[in-house]
């Protein structure tokens, strides 16, 4: 058990990302693709986001300004920005 | 449930990051454990956005075995909600009213050319605009109003002046919170969920986030929402009985530095002469101050008693022997001991905390007591700051009751001692030398009342739980008997540990609530009450009395209770409860070992 813990690859951001998705979700079944919007994962609703917002600033230790929380369209650009700022 | 989950959700520091990322498994969790749930319409009406507030306050409740079913009002609708109400509202009448607002519900602060007169004239206005909409919500729906009071924003236009100066935000606001204060002070039923104090413990440049404010109409961050609710929980469940009533404290390096079966007392660590002495004494100072508002305190330490003793004898001990109700210095397993001092005390195991600085210690009781709170308390300089934030003791309706507690808990652990030396139990019950005092609900005993109703389980035949404002009712309807009864006796006044109404139809006098303290349970209080409601039967000209028993899974004890007191089983209600009745000119009076006065009630403020 220990052995196959510790060969699994290190989590992707969008692997993260969609884990923090599950949790505030209540969904284990969500698989997230860059493309996703609100209107394509049930329960992402307004209050859901805010807090996969926060929650995902914890995990990556980054904070994202009003601008670039506005300009956010969907999975992807969230991921995108984070990449961006943990790759710096 | 298991319990690591209940701890994850009641600690100190709270993990708001574990409450808003897993809330929907938590509250799964909770709602899936076997409880008595407790069920609460509470209206949250908000100057802002509030359902992250909504979802966390019901995690908090349930934690603390009440299900909530909240109503959020409409963004920023909290004024016209509790002033005028709305058909959701008179559909679902509101048990709680909880209103969130912050300083950003303050519409208009003076301005910098206004004159101190207009300063003066704004906060009066701005008061009665609060004052207005709570006593239309208090006279609408007869409920508690928990209302938050105002936090600070985290900028100064006025910089160190905005505190002083009569038209600084910060003043004005001052000002306001102190009109609010008074406000709680005056009337009952209206409790301020203090946000000031956990803004500030939160930091004002994080609670301020302007992010949450401005995109998502947040008042707070989502750090001090969390901490909001856990706040406005810990006054519901206060209100509702579920405080813990029990402090059980180990003593070897949880009241005082060393071990003193080994060190010896005189090489204790406590008292002013060393750091780690003073933290002691500290710890201890805050444990006789809760002790002092009606906490139960208990010790629960593996030593032998001579040495534990010889302990609390240390003349820099704060705490005493005689401050605790029970002592258990021995080498039994420390659940055991928990659960003998829980008979003892005739406590619930829910009404327990226990403090020890034993991890070990601290897993063994709360496996073998899994209803006890057993919170990790940190090293021994955070005992109190860990203990305080916890909010166990939440002073929401402190009454003289609640002051008078400890001490008749003391008593009758004494009285229990003396049991044995006597022949028989009436010349026991004699030798308590027991006065009863029966009133009406009288206004001074409302509070005490609907707390009575709300927390008692066991005697409890009804389980009819009432606001202060249905007992408000009840006395004033004249087909009500209300009976409030107080027990004094040699050791202690009990303060009222009995309430009874029965509701006159016809020729039939129905008990629709009757209860009993566990207190004086064994004393023949019952029996003094079912005299007096023949007497109150006698004088109406009534023929007969019904009780009624609804079962709960817990007031078992009293199943029996009308046929011990000679009423006749009478079949079955709807609801799984039976009926009892009882012929009053049949009626032989019982053996009471006490005596007897009635009185209006008004005479005992």
């Amino acid at each position: 058990m220990r052995g196959a813990f510790l060969r699994r690859p290190p989590m992707e951001p969008i692997q993260k990302i969609q884990e923090i998705f599950r949790d505030i979700i209540g969904r284990a079944d969500i698989t997230l693709k860059p493309t996703d919007t609100p209107a394509d994962i049930a329960g992402w609703d307004s209050v859901a986001h805010i807090n996969i917002l926060a929650a995902i600033q914890d995990e990556f230790a980054v904070e994202l300004s009003l601008d670039e929380i506005s300009g956010f369209a969907n999975a992807g650009d969230i991921i995108a920005a984070i990449t961006a700022k943990t790759q710096k | 449930m298991n319990r690591t989950t209940m701890q994850d959700i009641i600690r100190y520091p709270l993990d708001t990051k574990l409450l808003l990322r897993k809330k929907k498994a938590l509250r799964a969790e909770l709602l899936a454990r076997p409880t008595q749930w407790l069920d609460k319409n509470i209206a949250l009406l908000g100057g802002s956005t509030t359902a992250e507030l909504a979802d966390q306050l019901e995690l908090f409740l349930l934690a603390h075995g009440i299900r909530p079913n909240i109503y959020q009002s409409e963004f920023g609708q909290y004024w016209q909600d509790a002033m005028f109400g709305n058909e959701a509202l008179t559909a679902c009448p509101p048990d709680i009213v909880l209103i969130h607002t912050t300083w950003r519900n303050i519409p208009r602060f003076a301005d910098i050319h206004a004159a101190p007169a207009d300063t003066a004239a704004l906060l009066d206005a701005e008061f009665g605009r609060w004052t207005q909409m709570w006593q239309a919500a208090a006279a609408r729906w007869g409920c508690p109003i928990i209302q938050n009071n105002f936090d600070r924003p985290d900028y100064r236009l006025l910089g160190n002046r905005d505190i002083w100066d009569h038209r600084g935000r910060s003043a004005f606001i001052n000002q306001l919170n102190q009109r609010l204060y008074a406000y709680a002070r005056a009337h009952a039923q209206f409790y301020i969920n203090d946000i000031d104090y956990l803004a500030q413990e939160t930091g004002l440049a994080a609670w301020n986030d302007p992010i949450y404010w401005h995109m998502y109409k947040y008042a707070c961050c989502l750090d001090g929402i969390v901490r909001i609710a856990f706040s406005a929980a810990n006054i519901i469940k206060a209100l509702y009985g579920k405080n813990k009533k029990a402090l059980v404290l180990d003593l070897d390096n949880t009241l005082w530095g060393g071990v003193v079966g080994d060190d010896g007392p005189e090489h204790l660590a406590l008292g002013p002469e060393t750091p780690k002495g003073a933290v002691f004494s500290a710890f201890q100072q805050y444990c006789k101050e809760l002790k002092d508002m009606g906490v139960v305190l208990g010790i629960n330490s593996k030593n032998d008693e001579a040495n534990a003793r010889a302990g609390l004898a240390h003349p820099d001990s704060v705490l005493h022997a005689e401050d605790f109700a029970c002592i258990k210095a021995n080498w039994e397993p420390k659940d055991r001991n928990l659960r003998a001092m829980a008979q003892e005390l005739c406590l619930g195991a829910d009404s327990f905390v226990f403090v020890d600085d034993n991890p070990a210690e601290r897993a063994l009781v709360q496996a073998g007591m899994p209803d006890a709170a057993v919170p990790d308390p940190g090293t021994p300089e955070q005992y109190v700051r860990v203990l305080d934030h916890l909010g166990y003791f939440e002073a929401a309706g402190l009454s003289a009751e609640d002051l008078a507690r400890a001490d008749q808990y003391r008593a009758r652990a004494q009285a229990a001692a003396q049991q044995d030396s006597f022949v028989d139990y009436g010349q026991y019950l004699d030798s308590l030398q027991m006065e009863a005092r029966f009133t009406g609900f009288a206004p001074v005993y409302v509070q005490r009342i609907a707390q009575l109703t709300n927390k008692s389980n066991q005697f409890n035949l009804t389980t009819l739980r009432c606001t202060e404002g249905d007992i408000q009712r009840m006395a004033a309807d004249p087909a009500y008997v209300c009976l409030a009864g107080r027990l004094a006796d040699k050791f202690a006044d009990n303060g009222i540990v009995t309430v009874a109404a029965a509701q006159q139809q016809g020729d039939a006098l129905h008990i629709r609530l009757w209860l009993m303290s566990c207190r004086v349970l064994k004393r023949g209080l019952e029996d003094a009450v079912r005299t007096a409601l023949l007497r109150a039967a006698r004088e109406r000209g009534v023929r007969e009395l019904v009780g009624y028993y609804y079962p709960t899974p817990q007031n078992g004890m009293v199943q029996n209770l009308y046929a011990s007191l000679g009423f006749a089983a009478a079949g079955a209600t709807d609801n799984g409860g039976t009926v009892w009745r009882l012929a009053v000119a049949d009626a032989a009076d019982s053996p009471l070992h006490m005596r007897v006065t009635y009185s209006t009630g008004e005479d005992n403020a």
